[in-house]
């Protein structure tokens, strides 16, 4: 085992750890912020397998800007009382239950799949210029579709938020 | 280097971040933590992405592009979701998806 190979399973323990106190977590809170360690942690992830930039825009967009907006959605929306409602949470066998169930499933197929018939692995970086000419020319018409997805989402969203105002 | 990581480690990996945020999905009552726990899955597909795309892929770029598009439109869902959250939150002052049913008969 090399320092790449340890740093991922490092990375990797504490992702699913910080994912189980993203979901488990009783305060929304702490939730919230164990998320944005989880996301740190995947960022790492995907440093060690060689996507250096989704790293960064990872770092950048998921524990920057939707950690930001997350808690910003807990504070406006924090009531500060419990739920209301039967305590019994009969959501929680069920949920365990198929979570377990996809895990088993996915988890089985990952291990006996031989993934590596046939092909040549393509272990080297990826540099961003690359990245980017493939962005620019192949995948250009997606492109602007995400961009103009990216401003339909933002106009709803200031339009759904909006306070009705009785003046207009 | 990444060659002593086996792909399918980084699977399980994925596989174990997908399951557990789909547990938050079903079992949390909050919406914004389901907000968060949706986040998480997409993330675990992120990282399959990535990472068929340096093992078994003939071109490294693809998968990454394609992870690119999905933080695209996980941050449009992600804000669209905190709106109708915010405003379901004014008119209710609750965000307990148990108790939103105006919708039933």
């Amino acid at each position: 085992m090399n320092f790449a190979a340890a740093l991922f399973y490092i990375f990797s323990g504490i992702a699913i750890v910080a994912a189980l106190g993203t979901v488990l977590a009783r305060n929304i809170v702490y939730a919230a912020l164990s998320l944005v360690g989880a996301m740190v942690m995947i960022a790492g992830i995907f440093f060690i397998l060689h996507a250096d930039f989704l790293a960064l825009v990872q770092l950048l967009i998921y524990a920057g800007a939707v950690g930001v907006l997350l808690i910003f959605g807990l504070m406006l929306t924090n009531t500060g009382r419990p739920a209301t409602g039967p305590k019994d949470r009969w959501q929680r066998p069920i949920a365990f239950v198929t979570a377990a169930a996809f895990m088993l499933v996915a988890g089985y197929v990952a291990v006996s799949t031989d993934w590596m018939q046939g092909v040549v692995p393509q272990l080297e970086r990826v540099p961003p210029a690359v990245l980017a000419n493939s962005l620019f020319r192949n995948w250009a018409l997606p492109f602007e579709i995400a961009s103009l997805v990216l401003l339909v989402a933002m106009i709803g969203a200031i339009v759904i938020s909006r306070r009705e105002t009785s003046n207009d | 280097m990444i060659e002593a990581i086996p792909l399918d480690h980084v699977v399980l990996v994925a596989t174990a971040l997908f399951g557990i945020g789909l547990y938050g999905v079903l079992s949390r009552r909050n919406a914004v933590a389901i907000l968060m726990a949706i986040e998480l899955m997409l993330n675990a597909v992120n990282i399959n992405f990535i990472a068929f795309s340096m093992y078994v892929s003939p071109d490294p770029t693809v998968g990454q592009i394609i992870a690119i598009f999905v933080i695209t439109v996980a941050a449009a869902e992600v804000a669209l979701g905190l709106a109708i959250v915010l405003q379901i939150y004014r008119n209710k002052s609750n965000i307990n998806v148990d108790d939103l049913d105006l919708l039933r008969w």
